[in-house]
C-alpha cells in the first residue's frame, strides 16, 4: 500500500512552481512605494540617507551645545535628557545610544543582573507589561546607559547629573508635539513627532544618534534615573507601562 | 567629521550575530542596517524578526519573506497553480501592513500562512471561472545517481498524483497543501482554516481517503 502522506511530503519538493528568488526584493519594492507603508519601512533605510544631515547637525551641535547652550531658550530639561526645538530633523535619524534591536538574550533576567554591574543606578523593570526579549548596556554615556527591549517597547534607563551636562540631547522637530504630562507622580514629557538624539561623549562631545527613530516618546525622570519609553503610540498605554516599573 | 568611539558593548547583535564594526563605520553614524543572512539565520526567531520590521527594519522583514518563500509558494501552488506567486506577493505585502495588529504571543506561520490562503483562494475563484486547475511536476532529474528509467517513473508516479490532488474539492486540496506543501502541523493548519483541531483532522483525513480512492480507481481502469 502506498505511502501516501510520504508521498505527498516529497511531491512538495518536485511542484513545478515559480523559485521566487525575486519575491523579498520585489515585496521590499511594493511595500516602500505604498506611502500607507513607506513611513515605517524606510525608517532604517532613510537613515543611510540622514547621516549627511546629521553630520551637519552634529558639526552644529558640538558648536552651539558649548559655551552658548545657556542661551538657548527653549531647552526643556528633564533628568539626563535636554530637550530643545530644533532643525527638522533628517527623517531616519532617532533615539539615543542603544539600538532595541531584535535581540534575546538566552536568559533576559540574568542579562539585567549583568548590566546591573556596568551602570551607576538601579536599574528597573516593568513587570507585567511585557516580555523581555533583551538588555542591552551602552558605556559611552557617563554613568551608563540600558535599553531593555520587549516586545511592544523599548525601555532606555541613564543616571542623571543635576550639576553636569545632559549626557542626551534630544532636538525636536519644531512640527512635534510636546505634552506637558505627569509620569507616577513626576513631571515628564510626551513628545510625538519627529525626534533625534544626540548623547554627551566620554570627550564633552554630542553625537548624533542615528540608531532609529521613534513616532512618540515618553520621557520622566525618578530617583536620579532618566526613563523613557518608546513604542506606544498613545500616551495612555505609555503612561500605564510607566507604572509598572519598579 | 568626528569618528565616534564605538564599544563593543553596543556593537548590534541579532540573534548572536555580532555585526562587526564595518558595519557602523558607515560615514561615522551609529546606524548599521542589521544583516539578516548566513548560517545562523535558524537562530534568529520569527519574533524577533516581526519586532525588527515592526521597528521599521526592512531587512527584518525581508528575511521573513525568504525565510517563508519556499513553503509559501508550494502551498499557493496547490491552491491556485500558475498564479500562486502573484498570491503569495501580495501576501507579504499584506502581512506587513498587518503586522502592528499581530500579537506578541501569536505563532507567526499560521498568522501568515492565513493571509496567504486567502489570496490564493482569491485568485482561485477567480481563475475557476476560466479554467480548471492545471499543476506541474518539475521535469528535471533530481536524483544524480538514479538510473533515468528509475527518474522517468518518479516522475510519472508523482504526476499521476498531483493529477488527483488538482482534481479534488477545493476545500480538501487546501488542506492537504497546508499540511504537506507547506508542512504545517495539524494545529497550525487547523488555526489557518479556522476550525477546530478535531476538524481539520477529519478533514484531512477525509482529503486523503478521497486521494487514496482516485489513485485506486486510475490503476484499477
Amino acid at each position: 500500500m502506498i505511502d501516501l502522506e510520504g508521498a505527498l511530503t516529497d511531491l512538495a519538493e518536485h511542484l513545478d512552481h515559480p523559485d521566487g528568488h525575486e519575491l523579498a526584493d520585489t515585496v521590499r519594492d511594493r511595500i516602500t512605494a505604498n506611502p500607507r507603508h513607506a513611513d515605517r519601512c524606510n525608517r532604517r533605510v532613510r537613515a543611510l540617507v540622514a547621516v549627511a544631515a546629521a553630520a551637519v547637525f552634529l558639526t552644529t551641535a558640538v558648536v552651539t551645545i558649548g559655551p552658548a547652550r545657556q542661551a538657548v531658550a527653549d531647552w526643556l530639561g528633564i533628568g539626563g535628557v535636554e530637550i530643545r526645538q530644533g532643525q527638522p530633523v533628517p527623517t531616519g535619524a532617532n533615539p539615543v545610544p542603544g539600538s532595541p534591536g531584535p535581540k534575546r538574550p538566552p536568559n533576559a533576567s540574568a542579562s539585567v543582573d549583568r548590566a546591573q554591574t556596568r551602570v551607576q543606578f538601579h536599574i528597573a523593570t516593568a513587570r507585567g507589561a511585557g516580555r523581555l526579549l533583551g538588555v542591552g548596556v551602552d558605556r559611552r554615556v557617563p554613568g551608563g546607559l540600558v535599553v531593555l527591549t520587549y516586545d511592544r517597547f523599548t525601555l532606555v534607563e541613564l543616571a542623571s547629573y543635576r550639576d553636569h551636562l545632559p549626557p542626551v540631547e534630544k532636538t525636536v522637530d519644531p512640527k512635534a508635539r510636546i505634552e506637558h504630562v505627569t509620569v507616577n507622580g513626576q513631571p515628564g514629557h510626551w513628545i510625538s513627532g519627529a525626534h533625534e538624539v544626540a548623547y554627551l561623549d566620554r570627550s564633552g562631545n554630542f553625537k548624533v544618534d542615528t540608531v532609529r527613530r521613534s513616532g512618540a516618546v515618553l520621557i520622566w525622570e525618578h530617583d536620579g534615573v532618566t526613563f523613557r519609553i518608546e513604542g506606544p503610540v498613545r500616551l495612555a498605554e505609555a503612561t500605564r507601562i510607566a507604572t509598572t516599573i519598579r | 567629521m568626528p569618528s565616534l568611539l564605538v564599544t563593543n558593548d553596543f556593537l548590534p547583535k541579532v540573534g548572536g550575530i555580532q555585526l562587526s564594526d564595518a558595519h557602523l563605520r558607515h560615514s561615522g553614524t551609529l546606524f548599521a542596517p542589521a544583516v539578516y543572512a548566513g548560517d545562523n539565520m535558524d537562530r534568529i526567531s520569527d519574533m524577533e524578526l516581526v519586532i525588527g520590521a515592526r521597528k521599521g527594519d526592512a531587512g527584518a522583514f525581508s528575511a521573513l519573506v525568504d525565510r517563508y518563500r519556499v513553503p509559501a509558494l508550494r502551498f499557493a501552488y496547490g491552491i491556485a497553480g500558475d498564479e500562486a506567486e502573484d498570491a503569495v506577493q501580495d501576501a507579504f505585502v499584506k502581512a506587513f501592513g498587518k503586522l502592528e495588529g499581530f500579537r506578541a504571543d501569536a505563532a507567526f506561520r499560521p498568522w501568515l500562512f492565513t493571509i496567504v490562503a486567502n489570496e490564493a483562494r482569491n485568485r482561485r475563484r477567480a481563475m475557476s471561472r476560466r479554467s480548471k486547475l492545471e499543476l506541474r511536476v518539475r521535469g528535471r532529474a533530481e536524483t544524480p545517481d538514479a538510473g533515468a528509467d528509475d527518474l522517468a517513473v518518479a516522475r510519472d508516479e508523482r504526476r499521476r498524483l498531483l493529477d488527483a490532488v488538482a482534481a479534488l474539492p477545493d476545500l480538501h486540496r487546501e488542506v492537504l497543501a497546508l499540511r504537506f506543501f507547506a508542512g504545517l502541523t495539524e494545529n497550525e493548519t487547523a488555526q489557518v482554516l479556522s476550525c477546530p483541531l478535531g476538524t481539520a483532522k477529519s478533514r484531512l483525513s477525509r482529503a486523503l481517503d478521497l486521494l487514496r480512492g482516485a489513485l485506486d480507481e486510475e490503476v484499477s481502469l
